[in-house]
């Protein structure tokens, strides 16, 4: 059986799930985005540290030359080989660069580059062109320090350069003073200026790589950068799976990378997927469970209202579901418990009615079990009379035969002559039971023979004028009159008699049937009349005033044709 | 048929759900991040890739200067002559490289198909010697063949001082020679010294007595093995190019350098711009650099290279031979098909 079982777990699962699901992702990509905004906003503080480490180490390297560019030896003669002169040179140097030391080494140069005076502990024999890099910028731009990444011409293991050129008062360069920065110079200037976990790449402004610290996160990864850049592809937070955070140093012609493996790695993003996926599957569970409980709680009363109903349509009426609940489907189950009640009481009504109607049909047929044994007596009766000469016997048997046949005939309905006729011969009859003598005429225009009447219509009232009109009256006169009136048959009996009581009349026409029970053929025409034709149609009595009473039985004018379609 | 009405109604609803979500979603997770993303293009007028066989101390100091002094990002792609010239001629549809920078004229020659004419602003300064008709190169340095010899051991007056002594089989296997067929600079030696006899012996002759010299101690396997070779004292003298001598000899070895009386070649090496490069402005602008005043200077200064410019070259010892280098390129496989099958005469 197709139950909305399933469409209440899909909503259910759908409900629970694609939420669950949806703002995990979410709540994990929000962590992911958090985590590198967070390290980018850190790394942007640690770069503007480095920074300031870099420009003060550079400052002070600057003032430096300012020192010995001023002092009054070297002012003299700088490369004269006098030992004297060189120690007090070399004073100078040491002296001026006293605090950096141990974060470079430094050189003084001839004007043509060649270096006189160095504090590297090992003496290498080597000259800088001046018409060439750094010392050409230096000579150009004597009150800047002039910070170049190191070209091939300088010591082996240096990886940084700053130059400034001496000049004495009179505009005349005296020298230079060259500052020599290995790797491990760099990492004694930049350590403290960045924290632990982090890695720094140090490049020059066209990004090649001057150093690294020493990090396996950042290895190879200016070279990285630079074929990124080189190539116009995009370069974003991440670099493989770190993450990195670049800001140009414009003023030091230096670029500074910061990078820290991923915090957020695979196999974190995966335990995460991992616990979202558990959850899922146990609120997969709970969905299935509460669906089953739901529509338990929702079909078991609703397939019990089933089982019931198909009870009901086998006929068992007798049949109740227990309400045990108020809800809208406890309602439902009461309201199909009274429901079956009423069609039960409504069925047994219609048995016990249907049972009446068998009885009223039994007595029917006992009836007319023998109307043609009855014609044949009255037949044989008028004969016999015929033979032995008595005519009003005969004629009394063939009248009773013609009323009898009329009335027990198939149809309700008959012509206005047929009526007549049915009338004439009752007339005929009676007139022979009461002896005092009466007249009785009959005016119906011939146009209006063959309208349709129910059957029976004129005899009552006819009946009750003899009875009624002309008890204890001698040659009394009944007078039938039909005619038409703007479409309405009108067929009036006016007799001469006594009169009818005025309390009668009035409940006549008043229509006040009940109380007409003693004239049961009044009654039995107007409901006839009524019920078939209409309200307006009926009986109407009024007394004549030269005595007697007239009764109107007024009904449509139908002809045969239009009848028989009515009927 | 309610029913599936019913059903088709609720698959709308789970549809509309569905794009809701669908919808929302980026959006919530566009809250997350935050987009400031900093972008670092570099537009093409700012990018030269120069591929060059030159080793890293010459191209290193030439190309972080014309970044510096011009801001044009290099790509520097490094590699054997051959290497590279075979890598421009598959590129030529689409050209990835903008400049050839090194590599010997003997050997730019053979591919001036793939090169771009240009004539530079100095041209009439240049050392017109193997200057190209039509300009698709331009020389950079003299590279001199020279004869090394191992000052320790070769006394300074019997060493030898011509091509023609070469042949002699007073150095008989003391000759160091790397293998022609992988060094260029060997071939452009062998070239030189056909040239140098060519008025008293055949092609064939020369070989012949060369390849009898060096028989049974075989070639060395590169030119720098040449200068290891002497300077160990293993083999006494050698045949190499200045510039690799005179690098030895600054960083202390013991070694001297000879200049052969009979003329020795002074083939340069160039730079080629190539055709149809993607930044030909900034490539025509890096080929001014090298032939620079400042560059030349350079040059001879602290690469121990002679400069092309004729304003800074010295008049020195050098009796300069020159050949055709069209010969040179043409009969490269008979010549080195003669000497090997020389050499490998009596076995070694």
């Amino acid at each position: 059986m197709h139950s909305f079982r399933r469409e209440l777990v899909i909503s259910l699962v759908a409900v629970a799930l694609i939420p669950l699901i949806i703002s995990s992702f979410f709540l994990v990509s929000l962590f992911e985005n958090r985590l590198s905004a967070e390290y980018q906003q850190q790394s942007a503080q640690e770069v503007v540290q480095i920074e300031e480490t870099l420009t003060s180490f550079f400052d002070g390297i600057y003032a430096a030359a300012d020192t010995i560019r001023l002092n009054s030896v070297v002012q003299s003669d700088l490369a004269m080989d006098d030992s004297w002169i060189r120690s007090q040179i070399y004073a100078t140097l040491y002296k001026a660069t006293a605090d950096y030391r141990g974060k470079a080494d430094f050189q003084i140069c001839s004007p043509e580059g060649e270096v006189l005076f160095t504090t590297a502990s090992d003496q290498e024999d080597i000259s800088y062109p001046v018409y060439w890099d750094i010392l050409k910028v230096a000579t150009a731009h004597p009150d800047t320090l002039i910070i170049r990444r190191a070209s091939e011409f300088a010591a082996s293991g240096v990886v940084l350069q700053a130059a400034r050129a001496l000049i004495n008062n009179e505009d005349e360069c005296l020298g230079y003073l060259v500052a020599n920065l290995t790797a491990s110079h760099l990492s004694e200037v930049l350590s403290g200026a960045y924290t632990n976990g982090a890695a720094i790449v140090l490049m020059d402004q066209f990004w090649e790589e001057i150093y690294h610290s020493s990090s396996h996160t950042v290895e190879g990864l200016g070279e990285t950068l630079r074929t990124m850049r080189m190539k116009g592809d995009a370069i974003s937070r991440k670099v493989g799976s770190t993450q990195i955070y670049i800001r140009e140093l414009p003023d030091l012609h230096l670029t500074v990378v910061l990078g820290r493996s991923e915090l957020f790695t695979s196999s974190i993003r995966g335990t995460l997927y991992r616990m979202i996926l558990l959850l899922a599957v146990i609120n997969l569970l709970i969905c299935l469970f509460a669906a089953n409980v739901l529509s338990r709680y929702l079909s078991a009363p609703i397939t019990r209202m089933i089982n019931a109903m198909r009870r009901v349509r086998k006929g068992d009426l007798n049949t109740k579901i227990e309400v045990d609940r108020k809800d809208e489907l406890g309602q439902l189950s009461e309201s199909f418990n009274r429901m079956t009640g009423e069609l039960k009481s409504n069925l047994e009504l219609q048995v016990t009615q249907q049972q009446e109607l068998n009885d009223a049909n039994f007595a029917m047929m006992q009836a007319q079990l023998n109307p043609h044994f009855l014609y044949n007596t009255l037949d044989t009766m008028k004969w016999v009379a015929k033979l032995n000469n008595i005519p009003e016997v005969a004629t009394m048997s063939s009248d009773l035969a013609r009323i009898l046949r009329t009335s027990i005939s198939e149809g309700k309905f008959i012509t206005l002559s047929q009526e007549i006729e049915l009338v004439e011969s009752y007339v005929e009859i009676q007139r022979i039971r009461f002896s005092e003598g009466f007249s009785f005429d009959v005016e119906v225009p011939m146009e209006l023979e063959d309208c349709i009447v129910p059957k029976l219509i004129l005899q009552p009232i006819v009946e009750n004028a003899i009875i009624h009109g002309m008890k204890d009256k001698e040659n009394g006169h009944i007078f039938l009159n039909a005619y038409e009136e703007s479409g309405i048959l009108k067929v009036e009996i006016s007799d001469d008699g006594s009169g009818m009581e005025p309390e009668m009349m009035a409940l006549l026409n008043g229509r006040e049937h009940d109380r007409l029970r003693g004239h049961i053929g009044f009654y039995n025409v107007d409901t006839i009349l009524r019920s078939h034709y209409g309200e307006q149609y009926g009986l109407q009595a009024e007394a004549l005033p030269e005595g007697g009473t007239k009764v109107t039985v007024s009904m449509p004018v139908v002809v045969e044709n239009d009848s028989e379609s009515k009927l | 048929m309610t029913m599936h009405i019913r059903r088709k109604k609720l698959f709308i609803n789970y549809i509309a759900l569905f794009l809701i979500l669908v919808i929302v979603c980026p959006l919530l997770a566009g809250c997350g991040a935050s987009s400031e993303e900093v972008s670092y293009s570099l537009p093409e007028e700012q990018k030269l890739v120069v591929y060059t066989s030159h080793k890293q101390e010459i191209y290193e100091p030439i190309i972080k200067e014309f970044q510096e002094r011009t801001g044009i990002w290099v790509e520097v792609i490094s590699g054997g002559t051959k290497e590279m010239l075979d890598r421009i001629a598959q590129e030529a549809d689409f050209p990835a490289c903008d400049i050839m920078f090194g590599g010997g004229v003997d050997s730019l020659c053979s591919y001036t198909d793939y090169f771009a004419p240009y004539s530079s602003d100095v041209q009439e300064k240049l050392d017109p010697t193997y200057r190209d008709a039509s300009d698709r190169y331009t020389v950079f340095s003299n590279l001199p063949i020279v004869f090394i010899y191992n000052k320790k051991l070769v006394f300074s007056a019997g060493k030898p001082r011509t091509w023609q002594e070469l042949l002699t089989s007073t150095w008989k296997d003391k000759i160091s020679f790397a293998d022609p067929s992988r060094s260029g600079s060997a071939y452009t030696a062998l070239c030189t010294l056909i040239t140098a006899r060519a008025d008293a012996l055949s092609q064939a002759e020369t070989l012949e007595l060369f390849a009898s010299n060096l028989r049974s101690a075989g070639c060395a396997s590169s030119s720098s093995q040449v200068l290891e070779d002497v300077i160990a004292g293993t083999r006494l003298i050698g045949i190499t190019t200045e510039d690799a001598a005179l690098k030895r000899i600054h960083k202390g070895a013991d070694i001297g350098i000879i200049y052969p009386t009979d003329g020795t070649s002074v083939i340069p090496d160039g730079t080629a711009i190539i055709k149809n490069a993607p930044h030909a402005e900034n490539a025509r602008l890096f080929l001014e650099f090298t032939v620079s005043e400042d560059a030349q200077k350079l040059l001879r200064e602290k690469c121990y290279r002679r400069p092309v410019r004729l304003d800074l070259e010295e008049d020195d010892a050098i009796t300069e031979l020159t050949y055709d280098l069209s010969w040179s390129a043409t009969e490269q496989a008979s010549i080195l098909g003669t000497f090997e099958k020389a050499l490998g005469k009596e076995g070694n």
